[in-house]
């Protein structure tokens, strides 16, 4: 199960770097969404899958790992605190700057 | 040992130094400046207190800790060679002192200057009394900065700027590679003290010494890094005298001295310094024979005679470094009177150019005896202190070899020539009077101008009397010549040896010289007006603005501006160095596979988040875009569920339905996608780096996931504690409030901050130019809807309180439960508009974030008041009408926090867009 | 002895202080006051904690159980010498800035939560380098990036907003990096706390060593961004020209130095299994990202973008430090540390009262300033000088240290590079005085008293000039710190709880 989920998470990131890559900053921020959540798959994965049932101690043992789980849930809610900002931040640029293509953004080394 | 002449010792450097912190009142300042020259006038009365010690061939050491672990002490000492020095400062110093106070009576800068050459005096006593080598570099950089500061002390003139910054650049040089030397000592013989170094004749590698050496040869205007010097001729005049003629061009001649004994035998040495000085002395004297700016001519001559002196130090005979020591004597004498020279002419006549000048013998007569004296000491004539180092120098040059006895006859011719042309064509030649000219005031010596040619008159006395009493020049050298040749000269000095070689070649010089002064109209002009092709400080201002045209050039190349160039360095940064290591661990490492079969279902789940995936790359439609994402995000959390992670589940499927209201609110606002496609070669770069990153995550989880891995203590811990220790039966949410509470701290934190920042973003800047949607094309101003909605409003908050309750227990908790009465309220606030909410609800979002981020710090706090570490847990049941027993854990009060804050924020952000 | 508890403050005070501070984000006065008198008290409490760990010499570490959970099992935060010094260096810049912002930050942006941003990021910062937990690191990271985004952004300025979207889409790859490289150090070593990471990794017997590697690399990958190193700094000179000069100067002096920091910690405490791969390649990564850096810097024509490029350039200096891995050079890299921050952020500050005096930071448009204000230009003079290495300065001691770190090693080209470096940065520090404070008087001479700014660069100065004079006084602190560094076990043992 661990590789049909790697190769998912892999990609996800192919996706997310191409996203990334675009010129729409609404793409791009979609493409970090699609990053963090590659990223919390990751994570799930290195408790392993599918090895127990939920880590609710009413339920029988063998559980699975509880830890991953609670990073993962560190983790959406930092990136959910993230992708709003960016978000906002991607569509004040479009109302003050004017535009939402990334390359229009360029400059500013001189 | 630190005793009365210790303190004596230091206070050589420390009397200027706080000299140059005193600062005079503003209303007195002009008339006070003058009083800064006590400081030189004490200094020498100290040095002179030396005399006695110095010449029974004693010393003087004191030595305090600085960082001894480092090696580093305040030693100082002083021995003969000091002493000479020390006395070259402090009575140059007294003359520049005071004949600054007349050359720039009226300028409101003289304090600052003043300050400045103490800052100087300071730096440059240091440099000769230190005894520890880092002390010396200290010294030795800040008389680079003091010579910086006067250098550019006209700082309005472009030209005294830069030359302030050559001069300061290029000894900069010598003193990194100084640095360099002194590190290979200390790494070598761990010690820095130079005493230690001598006393033990220890043997230092030539490569060291060469460090040494470049440093000397950059303070000290050595070819090739002589060309600052001349530029270093916009500081004020008196301060081209003490700096950049008596004292700090001879630091470097000092350093050379200082380690002769340590490279006595040592050929290479030998043949650098010997070398380097002999291109200096020649090229030095050629380049001041074309000058016609008095300064420019005494500058290169001063690297002319430096060059003199570094050959003497180079052939290290017993006569050729008495002759060096004799020389920097001389050469103080003579070149501090000449430089004030070129000054008194300027303040007079207000030009320093030779072409122009001429004609001031009958109206200052005393002032032209005296300068013309001075001239004469460096050109080499007897009975003048300049003849008789230059008599010795024709010994010293005569024992080396043929080569260097006729470059030595050249270049004195040289000296010989620029001498006369300066004393000639200032004073003796028929003036000129061009119109720019103003001529010199006929009673100019009378009244104001004492003060302004006294110092040149003591000076070029001084010059005069070495020469006529030999002896007392004598005694002030043999105490230094003593401290580098080790023992005292077996001759005397004296101004007639009979009839030597040397004498000889001292006639011959005089017959050439005179016979080319004569004949100076034939060439002096043509070599003037000619252009070099090319010259050093070309190539130093080339090599500038080539280097700064190449990094603008580089910069230009990679530093597009571009964010997508950055990302793509970073991910070629990555993919490029993850590959090597990966490929050698796929290599080397024996593969371990343990497979749980997925199910079919599961392969469909997993194809179709690729396929969703993939949709938001190929979709131009903004809303295919978002609700592929959320498509993304539903799958994630349909993971979760079958991989036993109820808390997840629930948490995205909630994160989803914020974000996507968050998206759609400011959705439309953008423009279309793909309106202006990438090139080809772009898009195809863009893919091959998507495959690539995406190729190189899996590879390295597949490497995680089949390599050797070592078992984890944690998991079990968690189970099988969570409930004994914590009191809590959904070990997730324990972990997130108890064991792991301090993440949840930082990332409540986070989110809160998430609000804050875009209250910011929207609250400041220009607004938008057409209103943004609000929720209007989302609300149902329905009224079945309106109270379907309040209807829902209230189960949808028990239940959200029901779940924060149980969380410790079961799925839930307060991220969760603060996420559903976000989206609880959200909905509200589609149905009814914003405003009626925001009357409804009794505390402001950013309110309800603070209250939920004190609560979850003061909760953790209150167990640190108890004498608890942070976050500390307390545990009690208590039973509940319909919820059963609950364990009550202040963790609980902790989530509470949470609950609040993720409340607070969901909703802050929201309006905070919706209302914009 | 300060009560161990005590250490949490450093985190915990300043968020409690922003929710303070943004509940009551109108009160003028307040904000102000509150601001100051907290920055203050905290580094007060900073250096009286770094004193009392350092009474106790190489034992001298307090080990801190968020929640009484024993390491590896909870979160750990750990103040030992070098954490505490990079904590006291952290709080120093702060009350300078604090003092500078106090006059400069316009009321709009006050009340746009500035001051709580402010403590948020501190307190990021603070906790990156007191935590023990990787995952921990990664939780303030993201404190202090989304604190840095929000304060990057504030006053929403279209210069603002396109640097912010680059800083904020670099960041947000590097965090999901970290992410990763987080659940492949999970999924091959079984733990997240680093001590007891290097006791596994102590315990095993190479057969982990390649998996190792990779994780040092996406590790270095995940730090050097956040760093700026060769080849991953392309993304900073932009940004931190944008903010007000306060914030550049928090942002340029700190917020990097997080990054080294962070390979600083796991280069010495965890990654130690292959120097000669690793820690060679920190070298070579060192000596470009020394170059390149001052090279950008010289080809700038902005005062407050060549002291952005300075940034990368003596980051390079740090990591030739760690790279080396000896004793000596260890305490060379946190000698180099505390003077260059402090000079960095003072010329950031100085660049503030550029702007307040003349509304640019150009060199062309901006001339002769020596003649408007004096104390200025000394102020710059030392500052400048400091930087680059000019003794008696403190910086000179801090590269005598590193070099001489290298020397005895017999790395002498690295030893030359470094001094190259110095030279360029000398060099490129006079471009910056030539051009704003001496030549023609060019540029606006906006009638605004100068001297309210000063505190803070004066505080920063007097420290500079303070190291210079006695060196010994850091480097002890150095020294003890790179004791405990250079052999991890002290470490390990006291995080571990295990008895030796």
């Amino acid at each position: 199960m661990e590789f049909v989920i790697i190769s998912v998470i892999g990609v996800l990131f192919g996706c997310g770097t191409y996203l990334i890559l675009q010129r729409h900053l609404l793409q791009v921020v979609v493409g970090l969404s699609l990053y963090s959540h590659a990223a919390n798959l990751a994570l799930l994965v290195s408790g392993g899958l599918k090895r127990g049932n939920p880590p609710l101690l009413t339920t029988d043992a063998p559980y699975v790992d509880p830890l991953p789980q609670a990073l993962i849930l560190t983790a959406i809610v930092i990136s959910f605190g993230m992708t709003a900002f960016a978000t906002v931040l991607a569509f004040r640029v479009r109302q003050v700057y004017g535009s939402d293509a990334v390359d229009e953004l360029a400059g500013g080394e001189e | 040992m630190n005793g009365v002449p210790g303190f004596l010792l230091i206070s050589l450097i420390l009397l200027p130094l706080l000299g140059s912190l005193v600062a005079w009142p503003e209303r007195w300042r002009q008339r006070l400046a003058p009083a800064y020259s006590l400081v030189p006038i004490l200094q020498l009365l100290i040095v002179s207190s030396f005399w006695t010690t110095v010449q029974a061939g004693e010393g003087i050491q004191c030595s305090w800790p600085w960082a001894p672990s480092l090696g580093l002490y305040l030693s100082f000492s002083l021995d003969g060679l000091s002493w000479l020095f020390t006395g070259l400062i402090s009575g140059v110093g007294v003359f520049v002192f005071l004949y600054a106070a007349f050359y720039m009576a009226d300028d409101p800068t003289l304090a600052r200057l003043y300050r400045f050459l103490l800052l100087f005096n300071a730096a440059m006593m240091g440099v000769v009394l230190a005894d520890n080598l880092v002390l010396l570099l200290v010294f030795w950089e800040l008389t680079s900065v003091s010579s910086f500061l006067l250098i550019g002390f006209r700082s309005q003139r472009a030209a005294a700027c830069e030359g302030a910054s050559k001069a300061f650049g290029l000894t900069a040089i010598g003193g990194l590679v100084m640095l360099f030397g002194i590190l290979a000592v200390y790494a070598e013989h761990g010690t820095l003290e130079l005493s230690v170094l001598l006393a033990d004749s220890t043997s230092i590698s030539t490569a060291t010494g060469l460090c040494f050496l470049v440093a000397a040869f950059t303070k000290s205007a050595q070819f090739p890094f002589h060309i600052w010097l001349p530029s270093a001729m916009e500081a004020p005049t008196p301060v081209s005298a003490y700096l950049h003629a008596a004292t700090m061009v001879k630091a470097g001649l000092y350093l050379i001295a200082r380690l002769t004994p340590l490279f006595a035998d040592d050929p290479t040495w030998s043949a650098t310094v010997t070398s380097v000085g002999t291109i200096t002395l020649v090229w030095g004297g050629v380049l001041a024979c074309k000058q016609v700016d008095l300064k420019a001519l005494l500058a290169n001559s001063t690297v002319s005679q430096l060059g003199l002196i570094v050959v003497l130090l180079g052939l290290q005979t017993e006569i050729a470094l008495f002759a060096a020591i004799l020389h920097i004597l001389n050469h103080a004498a003579f070149k501090g009177a000449l430089f004030l020279t070129a000054g008194t002419v300027e303040h007079e006549t207000g030009t320093r150019d030779i072409r122009q000048l001429g004609g001031l013998r009958p109206l200052m007569p005393v002032f032209t005896v005296a300068a013309t004296l001075a001239s004469l000491s460096m050109a080499g004539l007897p009975p003048l202190g300049g003849f008789l180092s230059k008599e010795l120098f024709y010994e010293g040059v005569l024992e080396a070899d043929l080569l260097l006895t006729i470059l030595a006859v050249a270049a004195s011719c040289l000296t010989f020539l620029y001498s006369f042309i300066f004393f000639h064509g200032t004073f003796f030649a028929p003036a000129l009077h061009s119109p720019q000219q103003q001529p010199a005031s006929p009673h100019a010596e009378q009244h104001s101008t004492l003060g302004l040619i006294a110092p040149i008159v003591v000076l070029s006395g001084l010059a005069v009397l070495f020469g006529l009493v030999p002896s007392l020049a004598e005694a002030l050298v043999m105490p230094a010549f003593r401290v580098i040749h080790g023992a005292p000269a077996q001759f005397h000095l004296a101004l007639w040896h009979g009839l030597t070689p040397a004498l000889g070649l001292s006639a011959l010089t005089i017959i050439l010289g005179g016979s080319a002064f004569l004949l100076r109209q034939r060439f002096l002009g043509a070599i003037r007006e000619r252009q070099a092709a090319y010259s050093f400080n070309r190539l130093y201002a080339d090599s500038l603005t080539g280097f700064t045209r190449f990094f603008q050039w580089t910069r230009a190349l990679y530093m597009t501006g571009s964010v997508t160039d950055y990302i793509r360095y970073l991910l070629v940064a990555l993919i490029v160095g993850l590959s090597i290591p990966l490929w050698h661990f796929f290599e080397e490492t024996t593969l371990r596979v343990d497979i749980v079969r997925p199910e079919y279902y599961e392969l469909g789940l997993a194809g179709l988040m690729a396929v969703a995936g993939v949709m938001c790359c190929r979709t131009h439609s903004r809303v295919v875009l978002v609700l592929s994402l959320g498509l993304v995000g539903s799958l994630m959390s349909i993971f979760f569920v079958l991989f036993s992670a109820p808390d997840l589940a629930l948490t995205q499927v909630l994160v989803e339905a914020v974000s996507l209201v968050l998206f759609l609110l400011v959705l439309h606002y953008f423009s279309v996608i793909g309106s202006q496609p990438q090139a080809p070669r772009t898009r195809l770069l863009n893919i091959g780096m998507s495959v690539g990153t995406g190729l190189l995550v899996s590879l390295l989880l597949f490497a995680a996931n089949v390599g050797p891995s070592l078992p984890s203590a944690i998991p079990p811990y968690y189970l099988s504690n969570s409930y004994l220790l914590a009191g809590g039966q959904n070990v997730v949410n324990v972990i997130l409030v108890d064991f792991r509470g301090f993440d949840t701290m930082g990332e409540i934190t986070v989110f809160s901050v998430a609000v804050f920042g875009v209250l910011a973003l929207v609250g400041l800047g220009v607004r938008g130019q057409q209103p943004l949607g609000t929720l209007f094309m989302f609300s149902f101003p329905s009224p079945i809807l309106q109270s379907f909605a309040r209807l829902t409003l209230h189960l949808m908050l028990v239940f959200a309180i029901y779940l924060l309750l149980r969380g410790h227990n079961a799925p839930g908790g307060g991220f969760i439960a603060g996420v559903l009465t976000a989206v609880a309220l959200t909905f509200q606030m589609m149905a009814f508009h914003t405003e009626n909410l925001l009357r409804e609800m009794p505390w402001k979002p950013l309110q309800i974030v603070v209250v939920g981020l004190l609560l979850a710090a003061g909760t953790g706090l209150g167990s640190v008041f108890i004498g608890y570490p942070f976050l500390t847990s307390a545990i009690g049941h208590y039973s509940f009408p319909l919820l059963g027993e609950v364990e009550l854990a202040t963790a609980m009060g902790f989530d509470i926090g949470v609950y609040l804050v993720v409340v607070g924020t969901s909703l802050g952000i929201i309006r905070a867009i919706a209302e914009d | 002895m300060m009560p161990p508890d005590l250490f949490v403050l450093f985190v915990i005070g300043p968020v409690v202080t922003a929710a303070l501070l943004a509940a009551f984000h109108k009160w003028d006065t307040f904000q102000r006051g509150v601001s100051l008198a907290v920055s203050l008290g905290l580094w007060g409490l900073s250096v009286v904690g770094l004193l009392s760990l350092l009474q106790e010499g190489q034992q001298g570490m307090v080990v801190l159980r968020m929640g009484n959970w024993a390491a590896p099992y909870g979160i750990i935060l750990v103040a030992d010498v070098l954490s505490m010094t990079m904590v006291v260096l952290t709080m120093t810049i702060a009350v300078a800035v604090v003092a500078f912002s106090l006059r400069t930050v316009e009321q709009a942006h006050q009340e746009h939560f500035y001051y709580p941003l402010f403590f948020i990021l501190i307190m990021g910062v603070n906790g990156a380098f007191l935590t023990g937990d990787l995952f921990n690191l990664f939780v303030f990271f993201e404190i202090l990036l989304i604190a840095s985004f929000a304060l990057l952004a504030l006053g929403s300025q279209p210069g603002q907003l396109r640097e912010t979207v680059k800083y904020v889409v670099i960041n947000l790859i590097a965090s999901t990096f970290f992410l990763i490289s987080l659940s492949v150090l999970y999924r091959t070593m079984g733990t997240l706390n680093m001590a007891d990471l290097a006791h596994k990794i102590q315990t095993t017997s190479g057969e982990l060593d390649s998996t190792l590697t990779i994780l040092s690399l996406v590790f270095l990958f995940v730090f050097g961004t956040k760093a700026a190193i060769f080849p991953l700094y392309f993304w900073l000179p932009g940004p931190y020209f944008q903010p007000s000069a306060g914030l550049s100067a928090f942002f340029g002096g700190i917020l990097t130095k997080v990054g080294v920091y962070a390979i600083f910690r796991t280069f010495t405490l965890i990654f130690r299994h292959n120097p000669a791969l690793t820690h060679e390649l920190l070298l070579i990564l060192a000596a470009l990202t020394m170059l390149l850096g001052v090279f950008g810097a010289l080809s700038q024509m902005d005062m407050k973008r060549i002291l952005s490029y300075h940034i990368i350039s003596q980051i390079g200096y740090l990591m030739l430090g760690i790279g080396l891995l000896t004793p000596q050079a260890l305490a060379g890299t946190l000698f180099y540390m505390v003077p260059y921050v402090l000079a960095k952020s003072a010329l950031f500050l100085i660049a503030g009262v550029v702007q307040a005096a003349t509304g640019s930071t150009h060199l062309k448009a901006v001339g002769g300033l020596q003649s408007h204000s004096i104390p200025l230009s000394a102020l710059f003079l030392l500052a400048a000088l400091s930087l680059a290495g000019i003794p008696p300065l403190a910086g000179f001691f801090s590269k005598f240290i590193v070099l001489q770190a290298g020397m005895e090693i017999g790395r002498y080209g690295y030893v030359g590079i470094g001094l190259l470096g110095g030279l360029l940065t000398l060099a490129s520090m006079l471009k910056i005085w030539n051009g704003v404070f001496w030549g023609e008087e060019t540029g606006d001479r906006r009638p605004v008293s100068l001297w309210p700014l000063f505190p803070g660069i004066i505080l920063l100065v007097f420290f500079i000039v303070g190291i210079g004079l006695f060196p010994g006084i850091l480097y002890s602190v150095a020294q003890t710190a790179a004791a405990q560094v250079a052999d991890p076990r002290v470490y390990i043992a006291a995080v571990l709880g295990m008895q030796d």
